[in-house]
């Protein structure tokens, strides 16, 4: 396991966590602190764990056991608080296509109780402003992606989950997308995302770590790693290379 | 290991050995009518002695023909068979008899003086040689289902508040038995009411139609499950709706009563006075059912466990690669 | 809770509204189950207004069947195209999802409802005459027990990942005793103008409520995987 010689205040805590869906164990007895004000790169093969620690940070899944905190809650018992308190961007984009961009920033926006104006202060962020009145249907991916993360930042908070931020997007998204994710943690938010495209990860990650199998395998900061150091490493834990 | 097995095979032998007891005690000690046995009487007040007709010829067990002209008061049990008129099947008890059939206002079964019975608790025979021996499988059967149902009940609780792999095995593998001796008292049922009654299903009957309710119920349950993956949010909300299903049968009970209140000249009742003979052979019946449930249930797990097993072991070996 | 609920109802209908796609293919249904009774009684020369026992059966079957489809969408609306995490993500309770669908769905049902009473009166020569409120009340309270149980099961198949049309075969014998008989049989009371329908209102509304209550113990633990 890493070293956590990161001091500083902890975003998300989890506590001997696992995760099993019948046999299958997705995570194991996983032990992981993430500190404030940093991005944190989540990296690992396809059936790593991945997708289901983040459902299980975001409240849509429940641990078989073990704990996890968020700002301090335990997560088991503080659903609607920990909910409240994280912004959540998964791979679906989670707006309806049936609405127009602003309507279904306007329904996420009422329901985690921010003011309306928050509607078009994002949609300007985003640059969307022009195409508020269509439908997502129609809109490009690369659009839909950046209304998914307007979605996740409506209520302004301090800790955003991205899974697979990179996949499906052209490579002017991604770089969009990129900068987008260093603004947030210049602002002061702790990210984490969870990606399988290792140099997009590195470029805009603080903190690397590499699961497998239901484990951390790897936890280095970026400042003392190299590109190539670090995906040579992930290549030789996770087989990718031979 | 080797003790489960050896449990196994001891339940299996005392399942065989209670089973072939109580089927021979069925077909020879028992009493071909327990006349203490008071079954489901229905009485219409609709009808009087003198809108009947006498028609047809009442025998009893033994054969013995009576004419009807001859019986002083009869006592209707059930109503069918209004057209051809004929009789089914009857014994006569002293001056009562007892009558199977379906009476509609034009045709129908009498006799000279019809007394319809006011008091449903007054004890009646078998009405068919058959219907006595199928009551010895019908109630075990179904008391059987009832405790398969009722462990389902206990694990999906013990799983929804404690979790654990062992309480979703044991409910499905309850459910499943459950639901193949739900199905033989259903349909031994059935076939019991067609000998008795004169037709397979009343669903004027508050114990009937409950009980059809729960098979309908732990089909949708073992449907629910079928097919699906053993992991992920089944077994939850198998286990919820495992208690859910529990729950519908009493209040389907509750409110079927209210309901039946409504219909007063639906009455039913079916407090039996057993023989002591026949009283010991559903005891027989009882236990040996039950054992049948515990060693199937015990099989049934021993599959669920081999098929988890076999999943881990899968697991293991991507793992490996 | 109430609040949140009711921008979940609001968010559906006014999908709804845009749409038009569960509201049209449920009153087809609706529309094809009544000429589907129509036709089959057709040799027997069967107005309501002389058979007026037959208006219940007709009535409650087109409601339970046509109300299924529409249930089974509420849901799957939400998880074929992916949505359904979007809701689980809010900072409120599993509940006032619940709750939001239940609202939704039984405004849904009563539109259908109507549609159906008019096709009643429509295809079968029947008419309620001063039956006419007492009716709708009857249907009203039908639909409500009916939905308050049908949003938790249509959840829970949801939440099972089965194939589709696993809704009927859970939910009608939930239901049998508790919305069916007593909806039909007040129903039938209505009708033929004789009998207190107050015991069947009771069960109704009893059963809505305990509904309410179960889904409010229940449907967290069916919303996590």
């Amino acid at each position: 396991m890493g070293e956590d010689e990161d001091s500083g205040p902890v975003a998300i805590e989890t506590r001997n966590l696992t995760k099993r869906f019948g046999p299958k164990t997705a995570i194991r007895n996983l032990n992981l602190k993430i500190q404030h004000s940093r991005i944190t790169a989540l990296f690992g093969p396809n059936g790593a764990g991945k997708t289901t620690l983040i459902r299980i940070l975001s409240t849509l899944s429940s641990p078989t056991s073990g704990r996890v905190f968020v700002k301090g809650m335990d997560i088991s018992n503080n659903g609607r608080e920990v909910r409240g308190r994280i912004g959540v961007v998964l791979h679906d984009p989670l707006l309806y296509d049936d609405l127009s961009a602003a309507e279904n920033l306007r329904f996420y926006c009422r329901m985690f109780g921010s003011p309306d104006s928050r509607v078009d202060e994002l949609l300007d962020l985003f640059g969307l402003r022009h195409r508020k009145n269509d439908r997502i249907g129609v809109l490009s991916s690369g659009m839909v992606k950046r209304l998914s993360i307007a979605r996740a930042m409506i209520h302004d908070p301090e800790i955003l989950i991205f899974d697979e931020p990179f996949s499906s997007l052209d490579s002017d998204s991604i770089a969009k997308t990129m900068s987008l994710i260093g603004q947030l943690r210049d602002g002061g938010k702790t990210v984490l995302l969870a990606t399988h495209h290792l140099r997009e990860g590195y470029q805009v990650g603080e903190r690397l770590l590499v699961m497998k199998k239901g484990r951390v395998v790897y936890d280095a900061r970026k400042a003392e790693t190299g590109a190539d150091e670090f995906e040579s490493a992930y290549d030789e834990l996770t087989g990718a290379g031979s | 290991m080797e003790k489960r097995k050896l449990i196994d095979f001891v339940l299996a032998l005392l399942a065989v050995i209670f089973v072939i007891v109580t089927v021979l005690a069925a077909l020879y000690y028992a009493p071909l009518e327990p006349l203490d046995v008071s079954t489901v009487l229905y009485h219409q007040d609709d009808y009087t002695g003198d809108d009947i007709r006498v028609k047809g010829v009442v025998q009893d067990l033994s054969g013995t023909e009576f004419a009807l002209e001859d019986i002083t008061s009869a006592v209707f049990i059930d109503v069918s068979y209004a057209d051809s008129g004929d009789l089914d099947a009857g014994i006569v008890n002293g001056t009562t008899v007892y009558v199977l059939g379906r009476l509609e206002p034009d045709v129908g079964i009498a006799a000279r003086e019809v007394e319809i019975a006011d008091d449903p608790d007054e004890p009646a025979g078998w009405r068919s040689p058959y219907s006595a021996k199928i009551f010895y499988f019908h109630v075990p059967a179904a008391w059987t289902s009832f405790l398969a149902f009722g462990v389902v009940l206990v694990c999906s609780a013990a799983y929804l508040w404690k979790g654990g792999q062992k309480w979703d095995t044991w409910a499905l593998s309850s459910a499943e038995v459950g639901l193949v001796f739900c199905s033989v008292a259903v349909i031994s049922g059935a076939l019991w009411a067609k000998a008795e009654w004169g037709y397979y299903w009343d669903w004027n009957d508050t114990k009937l139609f409950s009980t059809f309710v729960l098979w309908l119920i732990f089909i949708a349950y073992v449907a629910i499950r079928a097919g699906a993956v053993r992991h992920e949010s089944i077994p939850r909300v198998a286990a919820i709706f495992g208690i859910l299903g529990f729950a519908a049968v009493p209040i389907s009970f509750l409110s079927s009563r209210i309901w039946t209140s409504l219909h007063p000249n639906v009455v039913a009742t079916s407090q039996g006075h057993l023989s002591a003979e026949a009283g010991a052979v559903l005891m027989l019946g009882v236990v040996a059912f039950t054992l049948v449930y515990a060693t199937l249930f015990s099989r049934r797990t021993a599959i669920e466990r081999s098929v988890i097993e076999i999943e881990g072991i899968k697991e293991q070996l991507e793992d490996a690669e | 809770m109430t609040l949140d609920a009711l921008r979940i109802a609001q968010k559906d209908i006014s999908i709804e509204l845009r749409t038009r796609e569960r509201m049209t293919s449920t009153i087809l249904l609706s529309l094809v189950i009544i000429l589907s009774f129509r036709f089959a009684l057709f040799g027997f020369d069967m107005e309501l207004s002389e058979n007026p026992h037959l208006v219940a059966p007709i009535l409650w079957t087109t409601i339970f069947f046509a109300g299924i489809m529409g249930l089974e969408s509420s849901f799957s609306y939400e998880k074929e195209n992916k949505y359904l995490d979007g809701l689980l993500l809010l900072p409120t309770s599993r509940y006032s999802i619940y709750l939001g669908k239940m609202l939704a769905n039984l405004l849904f049902l009563i539109v259908v409802d109507l549609v159906t009473l008019v096709f009643v009166v429509a295809f079968f020569a029947y008419e309620p005459g001063g039956a006419f409120v007492t009716l709708l009340g009857v249907i009203l309270l039908g639909t409500f027990s009916f939905v308050a149980m049908g949003t938790l099961v249509s959840g829970m198949t949801i939440a099972a990942k089965t194939r589709q049309s696993l809704l009927q075969i859970a939910l009608i014998p939930l239901i049998v005793f508790t919305v069916v008989i007593p909806a039909v049989a007040a129903t039938s009371k209505i009708v033929s103008g004789s009998g207190d329908v107050m015991p069947e209102l009771n069960i109704l509304v009893g059963f809505g409520i305990l509904s309410l209550l179960l889904a409010y113990l229940l449907f967290g633990h069916i919303m996590e995987d």
